[in-house]
């Protein structure tokens, strides 16, 4: 039985690029749409009020245009009486009627606005309560066009002195101009009041804006930028790798080569010189220098491997994987001299990727054989495999070579060699299986012990789908 | 006798340099170390004075540049003057190893009977 997991078409780290972009995608999207509230609000409240104004700023100069022209119509009134005075009363007659008619639209317009537009009290009052603006105007605006017919009628004598321009006079001085000063006086301290609100809403807007701005850097560009940062550094450190990489497989891939040209040119000189026992050795060197060369691109090879290779995951029969590893380890000299134990708990079965799984005890298996302790009385190795409900956790014990405490650091760094003239390694086997661990979600451990060390990894069990 | 002390990982280059060396000075004497902290041991120990180091880079332990660092700060006197015989020919392993003031050479491998004047100029310049 067997799952993928992988899609076919995509490798693990394109998902992981996807995955990435789509998320830094959707946080721009998420920090900009905020903006774009905040900005359409503010946009929008500040219209409606700047409207608002404007209508408040006409009221004002309607209302104080009506003050004006009641006291003109008054002026125009007492001119038209005084024939003496006035070069062209005709003339004058229709100036005032012109300003009757302006106060009546005037008027007319005010009441509209207050039909159509809330109102405060205090307004209210003062043009429709007893004695209002409203009545005022009405009967003014009356009473000098009645005052106009009957100049109209019957000349200047018949309005001069008259009780008609008194009363226009009176009503003037006495009775509308009080009422409309205090409109104007009223629409004026209420436009102020608005301009202080309209003032405090745009101080409101610019926290608004301005706690979004904080909101969004720490709740989205702060960890945006962590993500970024992390992932800059990741791309560095595998960079650092590969330069580290590639200048290292250049030094090794070439160290066993011209070993060999040498050790060629020494044989070629001994078979020459009849000096077989050289000749021998030289051949022996050769053979070595290309089992050297050998192991090294298998260990390239397996990295590679890793690298290109996707995730399948498979359910894995454990006893036969470690029977197929031991059956490997079969080549190695050391191998019929320890003493191997094999210590399965738990589930006989686990869910991962066979490759990496198999590989990386491989590597574990074949460092604790490589690097055994032939001299001691019982050479030994203990493989021991614990699954869980959650956990799979592998541990290679042995009582071999051991590693000293200052390299402990370097356990698992690429290239790195701990032991001199026991074995040949290639100094990839414990990055490698770091590498593969890492992939699986996992974590490598290292123990040193009294004699010997333990090696091993922990991965998290997958369940079959 | 002069003696030469190498510095190698490799099995396989302690047999052909010492072979080489035999071949042309026959009354030189090759000692050997594996890594850096080998030869470091064997250089504190009593009774070795090398006449030349030949020093590989890339060895378990401690590698050629770990080892010239080490042995530049702890002798300042009487130092035996290095040769580098490596299979790298990368300029910045040149580089590194050429600013120690105890390196006079660095020859890359494998030491064939022409590279071995240059040894001999090192014994006799001691």
């Amino acid at each position: 039985m067997s799952s993928s997991l992988n899609n076919q078409e995509n490798t693990e780290s394109d998902i992981k690029s996807a995955r990435f972009e789509k998320r830094l995608r959707s946080r721009y999207a998420l920090a900009l749409g905020l903006v774009a509230c905040v900005l359409f609000m503010t946009y929008f409240t500040m219209t409606i009020q700047l409207g608002n104004n404007e209508a408040d700023a006409r009221q004002v100069n309607i209302s104080g245009m009506q003050r004006m022209l009641s006291q003109r119509i008054s002026m125009l009134a007492l001119e038209i009486a005084n024939p003496e005075k006035a070069d062209n009363p005709i003339e004058l007659s229709h100036q005032m009627q012109d300003a009757i008619e302006l106060m009546q639209s005037n008027h007319k317009e005010l009441v509209d606005y207050h039909n159509d537009h809330p109102m405060s009290s205090e307004i209210r009052e003062l043009y429709y309560g007893h004695e209002g603006v409203d009545k005022l105007v009405t009967t003014y605006t009356d009473m000098a066009t009645r005052y106009l017919v009957t100049f109209r009628s019957h000349g200047s004598e018949a309005v001069a002195g008259s009780d008609k321009l008194a009363e226009i006079v009176g009503m003037a001085n006495n009775v509308i101009l009080g009422p409309l000063n205090a409109v104007v006086y009223r629409y004026q301290e209420e436009s102020e009041k608005k301009v202080e609100r309209f003032k405090f809403l745009e101080t409101m807007f610019l926290c608004l804006g301005l706690i979004t701005l904080t909101l969004e850097l720490l709740f989205i560009f702060r960890p945006m930028e962590r993500e970024i940062v992390s992932k800059t550094k990741s791309l560095e450190k595998t960079n650092t790798e590969l330069i580290e990489f590639s200048y290292r497989i250049s030094h090794d891939l070439r160290a066993p080569v011209v070993s060999s040209f040498g050790l060629a040119e020494t044989a070629e000189k001994a078979v020459r010189e009849g000096d077989e026992r050289i000749a021998q050795a030289s051949l022996g060197y050769i053979k070595d220098s290309m089992v050297k060369l050998d192991a090294l691109i298998d260990d390239i090879i397996n990295l590679t491997r890793m690298k290109m290779t996707d995730l399948i995951f498979e359910e894995i029969d454990l006893e036969k994987t470690v029977s197929e590893v031991l059956e490997k380890m079969k080549a190695l000299q050391n191998y019929d001299k320890i003493y191997i134990e094999v210590d399965i708990k738990g589930e006989r079965s686990l869910t991962t990727a066979k490759l990496y799984f198999q590989q990386s005890l491989e590597n574990l298996v074949s460092n604790a054989i490589k690097y055994a302790d032939i001299e001691a009385v019982e050479p030994k190795l203990k493989i021991e495999i614990t699954v869980e409900a959650k956990k799979c956790t592998v541990a290679v014990i042995d009582n071999g070579l051991g590693i000293e405490e200052k390299f402990h650091p370097k356990l698992f760094k690429m290239f790195e060699r701990f032991h001199s003239n026991v074995s040949f390694g290639s100094g990839l086997g414990l990055y490698l299986v770091k590498q593969n661990i890492g992939i699986l979600d996992g974590k490598v451990h290292y123990t040193a012990l009294d004699k010997g060390s333990e090696f091993g990894f922990e991965i998290p069990v997958k369940t079959t789908s | 006798m002069k003696t030469i002390l190498m510095v190698d990982d490799n099995e396989a280059d302690h047999f052909l340099t010492r072979e080489m060396i035999k071949l042309e000075y026959p009354d030189v004497e090759v000692l050997t170390a594996y890594d850096g902290e080998q030869a470091l041991e064997m250089l504190r120990g009593e009774g070795i004075k090398p006449d030349l180091i030949l020093l590989d880079i890339n060895m378990p332990r401690m590698n050629g540049h770990e080892f010239l660092a080490e042995y530049s700060d702890n002798n300042t006197r009487e130092l035996p003057v290095v040769i580098m015989l490596t299979s790298s020919a990368q300029e910045r392993d040149r580089n590194m190893a050429m600013q120690y003031h105890c390196v006079k050479g660095y020859l890359t491998k494998p030491v064939m009977s022409d590279n071995i004047p240059e040894i001999e100029e090192m014994i006799k310049s001691k």
